[in-house]
């Protein structure tokens, strides 16, 4: 028997030795057929003759004049000041863990080192900086405090989980195995532990607070971001998958009462369960990722109840279509996501973001097309944004070329790119409203 | 010389500097064809295409640091070409000799290897080429994503499977509901 953590560890090496045969045999005769290939000269590459801008999809996203950036950026200094005073005046009081709540500031990534962002004056303030490697930031769902992941100077590849106040104050090391990347790290609503769990399926409560040893809640399971339910995240979603079926469960907070609420055709499959699990932030619906009838290059984002009943589509997409990376409206109205339509050449292409009501309805694009492989979305805790990151940058191990995220205002559609840029994922504040 | 010096020099029409790009990776690439068609006569076909058709288009290549990324791409897809146009023929299942010695401390380094190839003979090419490149080739999961042509989300979703039905087979978690198991240790 292996553990889960180990095997993962040893997948690239068991591969390696399962695959790996030296050079093939076969080495002479490629070589000799590739000397009988002439090569295509240089000109008849579309990009050697025309610009690249004609020959990419990249699409240009609107900036602000520098001018009226500068009137905005005075206006919104006194907004501020004129805030903070407010907020200065209130701190005790702290936002529901879900729903709708006041915006704080945004949390990122750049280069290794954490920083906030107002957005409404781009000033931004260095948070964690040091010789470490620290990435994605989340702060904790009342907004007073942040964990980021920070990467092991032996090896990289694996974080340490640390947890700091807001502004960057009495960081600390949780006690925890490092994790990786792809593990789901997930505060719980009152901000005393985070909830981790592996790739390879174990689920673990971790201390924020004390020292206590992390508690496995469960092992064979996945979970989302946005597994534990609201108002009070008294149960955490999950999902299991076996040879067979995908399925859905419930469990109580502390990993008892473990309950089904759907089950699916096993991964994959047509009807299968696809990734995008998340609470709606009233706590009464559950927006999910389908596979529709061609396999996994089609599906659609539904909503149903949280007992797995009235499970309908959300948008209103025909054909074949991939929608995914779900996200929902503080409250609780609508979803969005990001959608790719297959193009004639075999590949995807992006469209811009969708939002559809939960209850279904036609979809609203939003903003300018993000990048081919989609943006990780985030609401503003008051709704009236959308924030959507590269998504390559949130899921690679290392901080890659700084990007500014697209903003897209909810009431008018339109994206515009912050004046600031990421080198990761984005976590925005909860202030009480 | 250095790699990009050999790019440069195939891209000029230089053979033997496309031999000698081609010679530290053919092992890989093969072993990864391998992998996602599981059928060495198939993945030797693959292989061969990828390669002819990198040397044709290599005059193209704009970055010479993208090659590997750029071959892997090319890899993949000749491997679901291949797998498209031959949908309906039976394809015969290769199994690599497991009495090869094992390089590494793998526990129970057989019985894993053999219950390995097993999951991932139950995995579709799709999901199989994802493992490939991610784990065998070392590629990150959005480069997986733009070589494969499928959205992030689904890379993400086909690795999360295909390691969820590798583990399911190899360390024989209980495939029901899991069962709570508070108070232990991670």
């Amino acid at each position: 028997m292996t553990s889960p953590r180990r095997f993962e560890q040893d997948l690239p090496a068991l591969l390696a030795d399962l695959y790996l045969a030296g050079t093939p045999d076969y080495r002479d005769d490629l070589v000799r057929q590739v000397a009988s290939v002439q090569q295509r000269p240089a000109w008849t590459f579309p990009g050697r003759w025309l610009p690249m801008e004609l020959v990419t999809t990249r699409v240009q996203m609107t900036r602000l004049p520098m001018r009226q950036l500068g009137v905005l950026a005075l206006i919104a200094i006194l907004i501020a000041a004129a805030l903070a005073a407010y907020i200065g005046s209130r701190q005790h009081r702290l936002p529901p863990p879900f729903g709708v709540a006041a915006n704080g500031v945004v949390a990122y990534s750049l280069a290794g080192d954490i920083y906030t962002v107002d957005p409404r004056t781009g000033a931004t303030v260095t948070v964690v900086a040091g010789p470490e490697a620290d990435r994605r930031p989340m702060f904790s769902p009342d907004g007073t405090k942040v964990a980021l992941l920070r990467a092991r100077p032996d090896t990289p590849d694996r974080f340490d989980i640390v947890v700091a106040m807001s502004d960057g104050r009495d960081p600390r090391v949780l006690v925890a195995d490092p994790v990786s990347i792809d593990d789901t790290v997930e505060w719980a609503p009152d901000g005393t532990y985070i909830l981790l769990c592996t790739t390879t399926g174990t689920l673990s409560r971790v201390d924020a607070v004390g020292s206590e040893p992390p508690k496995v809640l469960a092992r064979g399971v996945h979970i989302f971001a946005g597994a534990f339910r609201p108002p009070d995240g008294a149960q955490i979603l999950y999902e299991v998958d076996t040879s067979t079926s995908t399925a859905l469960f419930v469990m109580d907070a502390d990993g008892s009462h473990q309950t089904k609420i759907l089950e699916r055709p096993a991964a994959g499959g047509i009807g299968a369960i696809s990734q995008n699990v998340r609470w709606s932030p009233d706590g009464r619906m559950i927006a999910l990722g389908i596979v529709g009838p061609v396999g996994d290059g089609n599906v659609r984002i539904h909503v149903m109840n949280a007992d797995g009943s009235d499970l309908h589509q959300a948008g209103d997409a025909t054909g074949i279509w991939v929608e995914n990376d779900v996200v929902w409206s503080p409250d609780s109205r609508h979803v969005a996501f990001n959608r790719w339509l297959p193009v004639a050449s075999g590949g995807w292409e992006i469209r811009a973001v969708g939002i559809a009501p939960a209850a279904g309805g036609p979809i609203q694009e939003v903003g300018s097309v993000p990048v081919p492989e989609g943006a990780i979305l985030e609401y503003s805790p008051d709704g009236t944004k959308l924030v959507a990151v590269p998504g390559p940058l949130v899921l690679a191990e290392t901080d890659g070329t700084p990007q500014p995220p697209m903003i897209i205002d909810i009431a008018t559609g339109t994206g515009t790119l912050a004046a600031w840029e990421v080198g990761s994922g984005t976590s925005w504040q909860r202030l009480a409203p | 010389m250095d790699q990009r010096g050999l790019v440069e020099r195939a891209r000029r029409g230089d053979h033997e500097a496309f031999a000698e790009l081609l010679d530290v990776r053919l092992a890989r690439l093969d072993a990864a064809a391998r992998l996602i068609l599981r059928d060495g006569e198939l993945a030797r076909d693959a292989v061969q295409e990828a390669m002819i058709r990198a040397w044709r288009d290599l005059p193209g290549l704009r970055d010479p640091d993208r090659f590997d990324a750029w071959l892997q791409r090319l890899l993949a897809n000749a491997c679901l070409d291949l797998v498209r146009r031959r949908k309906r023929r039976v394809i015969e299942v290769e199994l690599t000799p497991i009495d090869a010695p094992a390089t590494h401390d793998f526990a129970g380094g057989l019985a894993d290897r053999q219950l390995l190839d097993q999951a991932l003979a139950g995995l579709a090419p799709g999901h199989r080429a994802v493992v490939a490149l991610h784990y065998l080739l070392g590629m990150p999961l959005p480069e997986v994503a733009r070589s494969l042509g499928i959205p992030l989300g689904t890379a993400k979703s086909r690795l999360h499977y295909a390691l969820a039905a590798m583990r399911i087979t190899v360390t024989a978690e209980p495939e029901p509901v899991p069962a709570s198991v508070a108070g232990g240790l991670s």
